[in-house]
């Protein structure tokens, strides 16, 4: 595998990483973006699976990343594509850290967790446009969608049972139609 | 209560830490943990069970680990890790708790790929891809049901057109968006 690859996968996800504010979930929007659009590394059924695989496993959803690493470059992608993705934020982190015992006044930090929740949101919701617009955007999606949200914001279930009930529902629509 | 400087004063004197033990208590979060609520774990892990930290030791970090980019669990193994043990302490907690579910990941991809040609599977992961998004809704609609604010549901609306409509290099909107949307919260108190 080549070299420009990898290279093309740093400079993808240490941008994505920088502002990742909220974790992956922000991000999904610009990934399918670059990985699909930008760079045609996979196709929209590539970016589908992965989405669903990395939400199924367990563990951090950032194993998104590592996934479309491995898909575009094997081992060696999925490690660059990780590194690329987990090094820049764990820097911020640890220095962070040690400003932080330093200035131990919480006012501002308060504020500043209420200016950046609106853009996480915003970003949030371009994550899921891009999901559904992936699955074909249609109706069928965004119902599952809607009613997966209502299920949750109704009581808190466990997400992984939700997913697990997504996929007998469709199994059973798939075999029964 | 000393809420005062206790933590600025001088290194966090904890009994020695065993990376094995870290390593442990990442490795089981990682791979015992489905769709998030990540967090609820450490708490208990790190302050209720050993005495890695206190509660306001462990907000304070949860705090930081919030408003800095990244997932917040992934930040927190880092923050936890250099409390602990400093950039050793740091890798391992991130190792542990990312690298296998990374494997579990891919060979559970590689499974599916030897599959994908079977019309069920790719419907399937249609339906857990499109219930998977409905757990991110649900996330962002607590959010907006917080606030309140039309200001702050506005800032949303125009970041999620910039970046999932327009497709706008997000890298650059957030570098816009975010001081602009930090310097309203500062300047009214029900925005965010």
């Amino acid at each position: 595998m080549d070299e420009d690859t990898l290279w093309a996968l740093v400079r993808v996800f240490v941008p994505i990483s920088l502002v990742s504010f909220g974790g992956l979930l922000t991000t999904i929007a610009e990934i399918q973006h670059q990985t699909i659009a930008v760079h045609g590394w996979i196709t929209d059924r590539d970016f589908i699976d992965i989405f669903a695989i990395a939400r199924a496993a367990p563990g951090p959803g950032t194993l998104m990343v590592t996934l479309v690493g491995w898909h575009v470059a094997g081992w060696m992608g999925a490690l660059v594509a990780s590194l690329a993705f987990y090094v820049p934020t764990s820097i911020m982190v640890g220095a962070g850290a040690i400003v932080w015992r330093r200035y131990r006044n919480t006012a501002w930090r308060e504020k500043i967790e209420r200016g950046l929740s609106p853009i996480a949101t915003g970003l949030i919701f371009a994550g899921v446009y891009a999901v559904l617009n992936a699955v074909g955007g249609t109706i069928a999606a965004f119902a599952t969608a809607g009613v997966s949200a209502a299920i949750l914001l109704w009581r808190p279930l466990n997400p992984f049972l939700l997913l697990c009930g997504g996929a007998a529902v469709y199994l059973l629509v798939f075999l029964f139609s | 209560m000393h809420d005062d400087t206790s933590v600025t004063t001088a290194e966090p004197q904890h009994p020695a830490v065993r990376l094995s033990e870290l390593a442990g208590v990442f490795g089981r979060i990682g791979l015992g943990s489905f769709g998030g609520g990540l967090i609820a774990w450490i708490h208990r892990d790190a302050v209720e069970r050993r005495p890695w930290m206190n509660d306001a030791e462990f907000l304070s970090g949860y705090a930081l680990c919030r408003i800095l980019p990244g997932a917040n669990i992934i930040n927190f193994a880092v923050y936890l890790g250099v409390h602990l043990r400093g950039l050793i302490g740091a890798t391992t907690a991130l190792l542990s708790l990312v690298v296998p579910p990374a494997i579990i990941g891919i060979i559970l991809f590689q499974i599916y790929e030897r599959y994908h040609g079977i019309g069920a599977a790719q419907f399937v992961l249609d339906g857990v891809a499109a219930t998977a998004a409905g757990l991110n809704v649900a996330t962002a609609v607590k959010a907006l049901r917080r606030s309140r604010n039309l200001l702050a549901a506005t800032v949303a609306i125009v970041v999620f057109v910039a970046v999932g409509i327009l497709h706008w290099p997000m890298l650059w909107v957030v570098m816009v968006a975010a001081p602009a949307s930090v310097a309203l919260a500062w300047r009214t108190e029900s925005y965010g």
